[in-house]
């Protein structure tokens, strides 16, 4: 009878614990969300390990890893709050590399309307764009309206969202005519807007400065065998398929690598 | 000095908010508890819950929704526009609506606990000794439930005050016109101005425990259970 006891509680103890399995806990800004789902189920079929998701604007992220929030990697979505963590010794020595380049794009819920001949004419009467004081896609707006001297006539008609999410939200409940967004939002809206359709302009990238999205591995990290896999997986070609098939771009240098 | 030009105006804006709220559901609310103290009707509990609603929903769930139907295809929108007062989301205005729904309870519940608590005894007393059912709500209602209508516009005013996910939701964050103290405390922590965040979060509570001790030293002698708290 003891015996059966142990087999049965070992079979259950070895249930619960797979061969070599261990946790890794990857917060990802909220706009990035969306491919880290992507890359889990990728990362998942191919490893042991699984990754427990957790989501939120960069901002939050940061302040949540000051306090010491069980995170191992972080994705963010701008290069300055993983560059001040990094500042703040709470990064694993050069554990920060860029997995993500944005693309902005204009957008509008009107399938008529061509966007860009009519940010350049004004024929709107809201615009939304993502704040610039916290999200760099709204810094890459910000600046393009300025390169394209529209400043100073759009100014008073902007509306800024708190992330490029609502922004998003503020074209589709059509509250604004037009507004800034990213590449990669365009794949979650349903039905699929047609890349070339007039309603969508790809700003070109020279038009703003490039929006850099660093990944961090955290210093408590370092220890963890499923963050360190995950960590080699994000540099992989296979992530970085992904990654680029969501619309973003990779940093030339790191490719082939 | 920590505090910008730009979080002055965010107080600023927060307070006239607040107050505009809370005169106008004074006024909005005291027919609907008088209503819901009085009647006998089967739709009662129907509007009692509509009444409660707002405290259900979260209030970016809300601020969604509000964002839906004031929008142009929505049904207040269209409202709106076709009364050519344009649409209602980024504008103080939109604001002043949508927290009219959002802090409707806080303001009926304390009035309408007070008067149930007056009873039907004063007014039956009053109207044997000949007051009109005007001369009986500004003599007998309105002095009886007065602690009732204090809690009711504190918490109406402080509700509106701390409103912050409605407000994310619908108002865009325009300066002086939507970017209300919540809102920018907010803004403040997401780009990381901590230290921006701490001094208007101190101004904020500051001045909340102020005004709301010295209404309440003001009115030591308010039963609780009247008064709804």
């Amino acid at each position: 009878m003891h015996v059966l006891r142990l087999i049965t509680f070992n079979l259950l103890l070895s249930l619960c614990l797979p061969l070599h399995s261990e946790t890794v806990t990857l917060a990802v800004a909220s706009n990035f969300k969306h491919t880290a789902l992507q890359l889990k189920k990728s990362f998942e079929e191919t490893h042991t390990h699984r990754i427990r998701l957790v989501s939120a604007s960069s901002g939050k992220l940061y302040a949540q890893i000051l306090q010491k929030a069980p995170f191992d990697i972080f994705l963010s979505a701008d290069q300055h709050k993983p560059q001040r963590l990094q500042q703040q010794g709470l990064i694993a020595d050069k554990r920060r590399f860029t997995y993500a380049i944005g693309q902005l794009v204009l957008f509008s819920a009107d399938k008529e309307l061509d966007v860009k001949h009519c940010l350049m004419q004004g024929c709107y009467k809201k615009l939304a764009l993502a704040n610039a004081q916290h999200a760099p896609y709204g810094v890459a707006a910000e600046q393009t309206l300025k390169n394209l001297t529209l400043k100073k006539s759009t100014n008073k008609r902007l509306i800024r969202a708190e992330n490029i999410n609502q922004s998003l939200q503020f074209i589709l409940s059509k509250n604004v005519e037009l507004g800034f967004i990213a590449a990669s939002q365009l794949k979650q809206i349903k039905p699929l807007p047609a890349p070339d359709s007039k309603n969508i302009w790809q700003v070109a990238e020279s038009l703003y400065p490039p929006i850099l999205q660093d990944a961090v591995l955290l210093k408590t990290a370092e220890t963890n065998p499923a963050a360190l896999a995950l960590w080699d997986f994000l540099q992989s070609s296979a992530a970085q398929g992904i990654i680029k098939a969501a619309s973003y771009h990779i940093p030339s240098a790191d490719t082939g690598q | 000095m920590l505090l910008s030009q730009e979080d002055l105006q965010a107080i600023w804006l927060t307070l006239k908010l607040a107050s505009l709220v809370t005169v106008l559901l004074l006024i909005i609310a005291t027919p609907i508890a008088w209503w819901l103290s009085q009647t006998h009707s089967p739709l009662k509990p129907f509007i009692s819950a509509i009444v409660a609603l707002p405290l259900v929903l979260p209030p970016t769930v809300l601020g969604f929704y509000l964002l839906l139907v004031m929008g142009p295809e929505g049904f207040i929108g269209q409202i709106t526009n076709s009364l050519g007062l344009g649409l209602l989301p980024f504008t103080f205005a939109g604001l002043v609506f949508a927290s009219l729904f959002y802090s409707l309870p806080f303001v009926v519940q304390p009035i309408q606990n007070a008067m149930l608590a007056m009873g039907k005894r004063p007014l039956e007393v009053a109207a044997t000794l000949r007051a009109s059912p005007i001369d009986q709500f500004f003599n007998v209602v309105l002095p009886l439930c007065k602690p009732g209508f204090i809690s009711a516009a504190i918490l109406g005013f402080a509700h509106t005050v701390g409103e912050f996910g409605v407000i994310l939701m619908i108002g865009g964050n325009i300066p002086g016109e939507t970017r209300v103290a919540s809102v920018q405390i907010y803004d403040h922590v997401e780009s990381l101005n901590y230290a921006n965040a701490h001094a208007l979060s101190l101004v904020l509570l500051v001045f909340s425990f102020i005004v709301l001790s010295a209404v309440y030293s003001l009115n030591r002698n308010i039963k609780p259970s009247i008064a709804g708290l």
